[in-house]
């Protein structure tokens, strides 16, 4: 991955760029001359931070120990370079007086045998006819020489020139990859090149700035020590690593300090396992040469969006233990119930179905295995429980399929169920018979105490009036807890500096009301993820997953009746799109799993639909990008829109918020930025990739519509919403809130523009969209 | 007169193509004139589609001025043809002019089969638009637009006449038709480069693109590949007709200006609904063939070779040798090319086979003592002997490409004060043109080893 570049418009007037990277130039060599510049050595092995003093005599052996090793190294490849430049490029050099002009070879074979190239000759030019073109002439000063072959002085000479129309003038734009989905990328902690901000500035002073925030440098400000390629690079660490006894980081750093300007301490610290996969001869193990990453225990998973440990989703993994997350997997309980018929009747002896008939069992064998009480051998049939995990696990050979099909067909009578669903010819199944079926259900049956029957059953289900009510009595009361704690730390505050803790607690209400007119704001403080533990959901349940957020979504596997459990909303068809939806009061987007009236699963395109569902579906307001009268390219409608109706999504790079603090300080240099923050932490950056609302510009006046984080599918997703109905071909804007360095540069810009004349048109700037909080 | 005189008695091109150039002075300066338009020069090229015996054509691209030169081989001059100017409408709002940085020739192949003149110039600049131009008529044969911000660069297909790539200040490389506004293939995204991209080149097979600019780093993209290929062809076999611009960019509502599109809203109203369903149907059914295929992922990528930005980049004609040039702190020519040392072969199997190579083979660094401004192009001889950069200050360098040992320029001559932008050699071998600042245009005459001495220091 590469770090991205906003670009700033040319200047107006003349285009002087392109003469003065001397200055900057200049000012940059002054600077790395005087100091190299290095970043620090960063613990990637070691979970102590090394001493400075230590580290550098580290460094400097180590220097010496991989200078010896390269000398010889660099040898063997000047020899083999030497070679291929006295065979091949020497023989290329030396067939100079039969070159060919390679354009006119390949052209000749384009056309063919049949045809030949057109003679070029400025006789063939056409003459400019008087009323044709406008042209108008062009003159050249002969320098040398000065005068004609027949002695003529000639200092200006003219020819004719002809006007071309320019044609449309487009705002100048960035390449940028459409998307219809946030991509996730990585961190960029090493910055390829010190971006171009305009001639004149010197990097040395930009390089202060912005090297506290790339912890793995920025590429070319300091030199190498000589070349060096992958290929001598794995030759330098396979003959430096066998003997290396000291700090794997002191290694890696020392290549970098080295090299810098071929990888960084982090890069050079992975790639010696690249390397041995594209040079080392096969069943080399690079891991032999590098042991320190043996006892590197990987990571364990964050969530179940961004797994990095697959052993804690399988509760066995070795490194990080086990933990007893047992998931209630069957919402209706953990038994099948069935009725099993009982042999020993004198009336169907004489009608059994062929030599196996499982009437052919008897009762002797029956009570060895089952239990049937005295009112059961009356009836003639018993009650029979299966285990649905049991059943789950089995294979289809032994039966499964067959006991799946009886738990729903016990009232048809068993012979004519073991002729309708066994098939005795196939060899592969072990159950071919009716004796053997009967036999199957027999093994089959548990065991079932009372006491566990009633555990594995799952309680009533509660109506959607209870759930919601439950759903909102846990809200009020986790806030309610939520103001105590901050109550009762603002108290210790109040003790500790000899203030008025009521006071205090007053003003915190105050504010508090102030910034949040909800009784109760669901408010996610980490990505939304799955909970699965045994147990009651809360927030003293140390496993659940959800205890920080507060709130269980339909991905958790707790129980329906959960009292954390978001139950979606009780609205009619089309109507959530007002505070009274519960959905759209928390900025969840409705869902098929747990709204049941509003019909956010239709497809018809007849019936009044959800309006709480545009993200979901990826249904969006069709838009186009065109010159803007505030700023560059702006983004315009080609449908109308109603108010609060969703118009489109946000989309872009999904990078963490480390990343838009980097991706800021460089793009508040260019006075514009695509970063787009999400509350839950992290950002979307739509400068390389992204889609068309990237071209949203800011109004911080009439802005056209207003965006809004939703949650969509467990996700955090950035949606824009109109502020009042929108007719075709108008310009989508937004205001958005800036903070900090955002602002103050927005500020600037701000001014800037007030200040110029009205007359004077203003210079053009590309789309500046936004960073939101 | 007397320059004529002496230039006559010298007799530069009487002898032998195979004879050996004079060491010691193999380029001499025989012509200079100053461009009135008082602007910069960025971009000169020599028609690379004119025969040996036939006249050689330069064109000169600066400020909005494009010129035409002959430069005639008996008389030491350079002859101004003919010009064209791309003025900005100074009514409209729009801050930006034109200013051209690049051009090139190509050679039209549908126009040379029926008879018309098939030599184009194709030059490019501030705005982002190419413009093919016809040198007979003189006029706008195609405008070429699909480029977000300015033209760094524009280099002919060799395999394929019709074909240029240009190098874009908005990160991407777009292939071009000369027959068709919309680009065919775009090259970007997160693997791409992240700065500006000063230079690519094409390899002479045509399946390979360099490309080098702001961000230190050079990449390979690969066109060899099935896919882009057939791509290529199709498109190729389509614009083979008697139209242009019959390939669009994208299937979507193109892009247009806001007062247009207000207009196509209101006359979608006039119509009843029926039709405008059924329009809308007949659209949706039978879209508009689109000819944009994105690449976003190099073949190789190299991260080492320089340490500043790069500004010029091209192949060895006939190989897959490399030079390209850095400027800044960097002030040197690298002669590389991309895979390990010989003798090495490189696996890639398993998850390496997705990754770009890096692996780099270096064979010679060359100073370049004032190279310190960026967009500064060189140029190789075509006979394989000479390597021409320009520089700060007016100074000309010449690099000896058969003695690897030296890394400091065989000889530096100087033709004014200002940064000489770029130079460029006649197919033939025996002309050089140089192009700086100052608006001047310089004309340089091989000289053979065979000339005298004394005539040659009298000049």
């Amino acid at each position: 991955m590469s770090n991205s570049e906003p670009s700033t418009s040319t200047p107006s007037g003349k285009t002087k760029k392109r003469g003065k990277k001397c200055e900057t130039s200049m000012g940059k060599s002054k600077k790395s001359k005087n100091l190299p510049r290095f970043v620090k050595i960063q613990p990637i092995f070691s979970s102590e931070k090394i001493k400075e003093t230590v580290c550098e005599q580290g460094i400097e052996e180590c220097k010496r120990m991989l200078k010896g090793h390269f000398n010889a190294i660099k040898d063997d490849y000047d020899i083999r370079v030497k070679d291929e430049l006295d065979t091949d490029i020497k023989d290329w050099l030396k067939d100079a007086s039969s070159s060919v002009n390679e354009y006119r070879r390949r052209l000749q074979e384009n056309l063919g045998e049949g045809r030949t190239i057109a003679k070029f000759s400025f006789k063939n030019c056409e003459k400019y006819e008087e009323n044709d073109y406008k042209v108008s002439d062009s003159t050249v000063t002969w320098i040398k020489p000065d005068r004609t072959e027949e002695g003529d002085l000639m200092k200006k000479f003219r020819a004719p020139c002809s006007r071309i129309e320019v044609g449309d003038i487009s705002p100048p734009m960035i390449y940028w990859v459409p998307i219809e989905q946030s991509v996730a990328t990585p961190d960029q902690l090493r910055l390829t090149h010190m971006p171009y901000f305009g001639d004149g500035i010197d990097d040395g002073n930009i390089y202060e700035h912005l090297i506290d925030m790339f912890p793995d440098g920025i590429h070319g400000f300091s030199d190498n020590w000589s070349y060096v390629n992958d290929w001598i690079l794995y030759k330098l660490c396979r003959a430096a690593l066998k003997d290396y006894q000291g700090s794997p980081d002191v290694f890696y750093y020392t290549l970098y300090r080295l090299w810098p300007n071929k990888s960084s301490q982090r890069e050079f610290s992975s790639a010696f396992p690249v390397l041995c996969e594209n040079f080392a001869e096969k069943g080399f193990d690079p891991s032999s040469l590098e042991p320190w990453k043996k006892t590197k225990i990987a990571e364990g998973a964050q969530n179940l969006r961004n797994p990095t440990c697959y052993a804690c989703l399988a509760y066995t993994c070795a490194i990080h233990g086990f933990k007893a997350e047992i998931p209630i997997e069957f919402p209706n309980g953990e038994f099948y119930n069935a009725m099993l018929p009982l042999p020993n009747n004198p009336e169907n002896d004489g009608k059994m179905c062929s030599g196996n008939c499982w009437k052919s069992v008897t009762m002797k064998e029956v009570s060895e295995v089952l239990v049937p009480d005295s009112e059961e051998i009356l009836q003639k049939e018993v009650k029979i429980y299966f285990m649905k995990s049991r059943i789950a696990k089995m294979p289809i050979e032994d039966g499964a399929l067959i006991v799946n099909i009886y738990v729903f067909n016990t009232y048809i009578p068993f012979c004519e169920f073991v002729k309708k669903y066994v098939d005795e010819d196939d060899e592969e199944s072990k159950i071919r018979s009716c004796r053997d079926a009967y036999h199957l259900m027999m093994s089959m049956a548990e065991n079932v105490s009372a006491r566990r029957l009633k555990m594995g059953q799952p309680s009533n289900r509660l109506s959607i009036k209870d759930r919601v009510n439950n759903f909102r009595r846990n809200q009020l009361s986790q806030e309610k807890a939520k103001r105590k704690l901050r109550h009762d730390s603002l108290r210790i505050q109040a003790l500790r500096d000899g203030l008025d803790a009521e006071k205090l607690i007053r003003e915190d209400d105050m504010r508090d009301s102030q910034r949040n007119s909800e009784k109760v704001r669901m408010t996610a403080v980490t990505p939304i993820t799955a909970c699965r533990h045994a147990g009651p959901c809360n927030a003293t349940a140390e496993n659940c997953a959800c205890r920080e957020n507060g709130v269980c979504s339909y991905m958790c596997k707790c129980d329906i009746n959960c009292s954390q459990r978001f139950p979606g909303c009780n609205c009619a068809a089309g109507q959530c799109y007002t505070k009274a939806c519960q959905c759209y009061r928390a900025n969840w987007e409705c869902n098929p799993m747990t709204c049941n009236m509003c019909k956010c699963d239709a497809i018809d395109s007849n019936i009044i639909k959800c309006r709480n569902f545009g993200m979901t579906r990826m249904i969006q307001k069709r838009t186009y990008c065109g010159p803007s009268k505030i700023a560059g390219n702006g983004l315009f409608l080609l449908e109308p829109a109603e108010k609060d109706e969703f118009i489109t999504e946000y989309t872009g790079e999904r990078i963490s918020d480390d990343e838009a603090e980097r991706r800021g300080a460089i793009y508040d240099r260019y006075q514009c930025s695509y970063i787009f923050n999400i509350e839950t932490g992290g950002a979307i950056d739509s400068y390389k990739i992204g889609n068309l609302a990237r071209f949203a510009n800011h109004d911080s006046k009439n802005p056209t519509c207003y965006a809004r984080t939703m949650v969509v599918a467990g996700e955090h997703r950035i949606g824009f919403y109109a502020k009042r109905r929108l007719e075709i071909s108008e310009e989508l804007t937004f205001d958005y809130s800036y903070s900090g360095e955002h602002q103050i540069a927005f500020r600037m810009v701000q001014t800037k523009e007030r200040s110029e004349k009205p007359s004077r048109p203003k210079s053009q700037k590309l789309s500046k969209p936004m960073t939101s909080e | 007169m007397e320059h004529t005189k002496k230039f006559k008695s010298l007799n530069l091109h009487g002898f032998d193509r195979s004879t050996e150039d004079y060491g010691k002075r193999p380029f001499v300066l025989t012509a200079k004139l100053l461009e009135d338009q008082k602007k910069a020069i960025y971009g000169c090229a020599f028609n690379q589609y004119a025969g040996i015996d036939e006249e050689q054509a330069v064109a000169t691209v600066g400020g909005s001025f494009l010129h035409m030169y002959s430069v005639p081989i008996d008389i030491n001059n350079i002859e101004l043809q003919w010009s064209c100017n791309f003025p900005t409408d100074k009514s409209s709002k729009v801050e930006r002019e034109e200013s051209l940085f690049t051009v090139t020739w190509c050679y039209d192949t549908y126009e040379a089969e029926n008879d018309r003149n098939p030599f184009k110039v194709v030059t490019g600049g501030t705005l982002g638009h190419i413009y093919v131009i016809d040198y007979v008529s003189r006029k706008l044969s195609n405008r070429l637009r699909s480029v977000g911000w300015e033209i760094n660069d524009i280099r002919t297909c060799p395999a394929n006449s019709n074909l240029i790539v240009c190098a874009s200040s908005d990160q991407s490389i777009r292939i071009h038709h000369i027959r068709n506004e919309a680009c065919l293939i775009v090259i970007g995204g997160l693997e791409c480069h992240a700065g500006t991209i000063l230079s690519v080149d094409w390899s002479t097979d045509g399946d390979f693109i360099l490309s080098c600019g702001f961000d230190h780093q050079l990449m390979e993209w690969d066109l060899s590949v099935k896919q882009v290929k057939e791509h290529l062809e199709r498109a190729c076999k389509a614009l083979h007709q008697d139209k242009i611009n019959v390939l669009t960019q994208s299937q979507d509502i193109p892009y247009v200006s806001k007062g247009t599109m207000r207009k196509s809203a209101v006359s979608r109203n006039i119509p009843d609904k029926e039709e405008d369903q059924l329009l809308e149907l007949h659209r949706e059914l039978i879209p508009r063939p689109s000819c944009l295929l994105p690449i976003y992922t190099p073949s190789s990528v190299s991260t080492d070779m320089h340490s500043d930005y790069v500004d010029c980049i091209r192949f060895l004609i006939g190989t897959n040798y490399a030079l390209s040039k850095g400027c800044g702190n960097e002030k040197a020519i690298h002669f590389w090319r991309f895979g390990p040392p010989k003798g090495e072969v490189e696996n890639r199997i398993h998850g390496n086979v997705l990754r770009p190579k890096s692996c780099t083979t270096k064979f010679r660094t060359m100073n370049v003592p004032s190279g310190s401004a960026w967009f500064i192009k060189f140029a190789v001889d075509p006979r394989r002997r000479w390597l021409v950069c320009g520089g700060a200050g007016g100074s000309v360098m010449f690099f000896d490409l058969r003695n690897n040992e030296e890394t400091n320029p065989t000889h530096t001559c100087s033709v004014g004060s200002r940064t000489v932008r770029q130079a460029s050699f006649s197919t033939c071998g025996r002309f050089l043109v140089l192009v700086t600042d100052e608006g001047f245009v310089c004309r340089f005459d091989r000289v053979s080893a065979s000339v005298d001495a004394k005539d040659l220091a009298k000049f």
